[in-house]
């Protein structure tokens, strides 16, 4: 017999023996009104039966549980032992640029108006099978002037984790050349909307390399060092009989024109907590095709000297942080050059600090940077006052204002307010 | 010229050499679980996570990923920052031991740690070994976001049940993203050693 049942009985039992005891020492209607109570009684008893019934675990149902506590067991366990994981990581950037200017560029009178200047999304692919290696790519998707999609690798490399202190990578990389190209310019990390003056594509700081790598870290005498070294292929040059000058393009590319390749690297010591200071260094041949005009075909003139230097710090104590970096990309000169046989210096550095007035979420930043390329044109000398206001550590709106010196009536000389608004994931 | 490119050609040769030279006797790479021969160090890992990651970015929570994003995440940032094999074992260890959801207890006398048995240890000998890494001998703290126990109207004014409660479930402070994990990151640490060492820290640095 079931609990139900058993209470059911004991109800109907109590019922029954209390009746004769009231015949004799009640009136009918004191009687109704009592067998009603214990009706309205055994109603109660019945309700609480049925909720506990309801509310009572059954032994089949304790085995589906575990069952299902199980598959969700092996699911996690699977999850957590498997030899390869897949991961999706990257950051957006939205700007607004107020640069509403008349400016000149080659003789010629042009226009700028305010406008929302770039839009981009970066998501970046990790793969990782077990503790061994790492692939990894990060995609740059930009809308352009004309409303199209441009689509760039920014880096695309496979990490082989060689022990506790050497990682060799081959791939597309970000240069190791210095700090902001490979660790500061996505918009989440760069305290200011735009990046130092100098640091752009196509300026002083090369950005990436196809080639080969080797990097890590170690401790001397509990002293943090990092490093990297690496071989790729050169820069590219380009240029005309104009006189223009040359242009160099350290993005990265797959083919070489030169009798060698570019050897370079960096390394960094952590001397006292917060304090990083880095040293860098490359040396190459670098190519530069153009198009003879005259002879109406394509000409390359190939192992011109190419060197690099590079010095950063950065400092962070509390609320404040102060970085710094130079940078300088180098051209021999060659006699036989028919677009320009001199010697060509890009360089430029920039200082920086920035101060968080926490537990409020704003952030001050200000930064003065300099660049000096061959041709006075693009030569700038700027300075930058920002503002952020942080909604989360990765979520940040920025609002900064260039004060820019150069060539005067060119683009170049006009000061600009950039607002951004920009998250990393 | 030639001469200066040969030397940088020697600086880096000799970087290569001397990587390759620290490293001839490393074990090799394994983040997941560390090699047998090795204990992780959470205390040293939230030090090397807070100095190491702040050099370029902002920190971000531990308990914005789960443990299965962090094993990327690290491994990623393992390579970019030229952390060795060991930050990235102990930093893991120290988000992973941090990103645990706080479940909410109403009686902050409610113990979960009745099968943990007491380490023995003094209050002292407990913050000497656990707690001083980030919160330093002074109480000042050490790195970004741990709070100066000897501030004035600071954090050690609270109620002593809300500091243990803090410091047997783990505690952030809201915008910050410094995490302290759960009894300090030692799980071995008894309700009663917990006490212990808050009586010492009261003794030590409290104001009220």
């Amino acid at each position: 017999m079931t609990t139900k049942e058993r209470l059911n009985t004991a109800a109907i039992i109590a019922c029954l023996g209390s009746l004769p005891g009231l015949a004799f020492s009640a009136s009918n209607a004191e009687l109704e009104a009592q067998v009603k109570q214990l009706q309205r009684d055994l109603a109660e008893m019945k309700a609480l039966m049925r909720e506990i019934t309801t509310s009572q675990v059954t032994k089949k149902e304790v085995a589906v549980m575990k069952k299902q506590v199980e598959s969700v067991k092996k699911t996690q366990l699977e999850e957590k032992n498997a030899a390869s994981q897949v991961h999706l990581a990257g950051y957006a950037q939205f700007n607004y640029t107020a640069n509403d200017r008349t400016y000149y560029e080659d003789g010629v009178k042009k226009k700028k108006y305010n406008e929302f200047s770039n839009s981009t999304f970066s998501p970046i692919f990790h793969y990782q099978y077990k503790d061994l290696l790492m692939f990894e790519s990060e995609m740059s998707m930009t809308i352009n002037e004309l409303g199209e999609t441009d689509t760039e690798v920014e880096y695309m490399t496979a990490d082989l984790l060689i022990n506790d202190n050497m990682t060799f990578l081959v791939g597309k990389f970000l240069s190791p050349i210095g700090q902001f190209r490979q660790n500061l310019h996505p918009g989440w990390i760069n305290k200011l909307p735009t990046a130092p003056s100098g640091f752009g594509h196509d300026q002083a700081a090369p950005i990436a390399n196809v080639g080969a790598q080797l990097r890590g870290g170690f401790y001397l005498a509990d002293t943090q060092f990092n490093y990297a070294t690496y071989v790729g292929n050169g820069p590219k040059l380009g240029g005309s009989h104009d006189g223009g000058g040359i242009a160099i393009e350290a993005n990265g590319s797959t083919s070489n024109d030169n009798n060698e390749l570019t050897y370079g690297g960096r390394i960094g010591i952590l001397p006292v907590d917060g304090l990083e200071i880095g040293l860098s260094a490359a040396t190459g041949k670098a190519a530069l095709t153009y198009f003879d005009d005259v002879e109406n075909i394509e000409r390359t003139e190939k192992n011109r000297d190419y060197d690099v230097l590079g010095a950063d710090f950065v400092y962070n104590f509390k609320k404040f942080q102060a970085r710094g970096e130079y940078i300088s990309q180098e051209l021999g000169s060659l006699r036989t050059s028919e677009v320009d046989p001199s010697r060509n210096k890009w360089s430029s550095w920039y200082v920086q600090g920035a101060y968080k007035f926490s537990p409020s979420k704003w952030e001050s930043v200000l930064r003065y940077s300099d660049y000096d390329a061959p041709g006075i044109l693009v030569d700038q000398k700027q300075w930058s006052l920002g503002l952020n206001y942080l909604f989360a550590n990765n979520i940040i709106g920025k609002i900064a204002y260039d004060f820019n010196d150069a060539t005067k009536d060119t683009l170049s000389d006009e000061d600009k307010i950039t607002l951004q608004m920009t998250y990393g994931f | 010229m030639t001469i200066y490119k040969k030397q940088l050609s020697r600086i880096v040769s000799g970087l290569v050499l001397t990587g390759s030279l620290f490293t001839a006797g490393s074990t090799m790479a394994q983040l997941f679980p560390p090699p047998a021969d090795q204990v992780v160090d959470l205390n040293r890992g939230a030090k090397v996570w807070a100095n190491t990651c702040t050099r370029c970015h902002n920190l971000r929570e531990p308990s914005e990923f789960s443990d299965y994003e962090w094993k990327a995440i690290i491994t990623h940032m393992r390579i970019r920052a030229g952390l060795t094999g060991r930050d990235a074992r102990d930093i893991a260890a120290f988000i992973m031991a941090s990103n645990d959801p706080v479940l909410p207890a109403d009686n902050v006398s409610e113990s979960a740690s009745d099968s943990i048995p007491d380490s023995g240890m003094s209050g002292e000998q407990i913050f000497k070994s656990t707690c001083i890494s980030c919160h330093g001998a002074n109480g000042k703290g050490v790195i970004p976001g741990v709070p100066d126990f000897t501030e004035a109207g600071g954090r050690l004014t609270k109620s002593d049940d809300i500091l243990f409660k803090n410091i047997r479930d783990g505690f952030q402070t809201p915008g910050n993203a410094m995490v302290m994990p759960p009894r300090g990151g030692n799980p071995k640490l008894s309700d009663k050693d917990l006490k212990a060492v808050l009586k010492y820290l009261l003794s030590l640095f409290g104001t009220k």
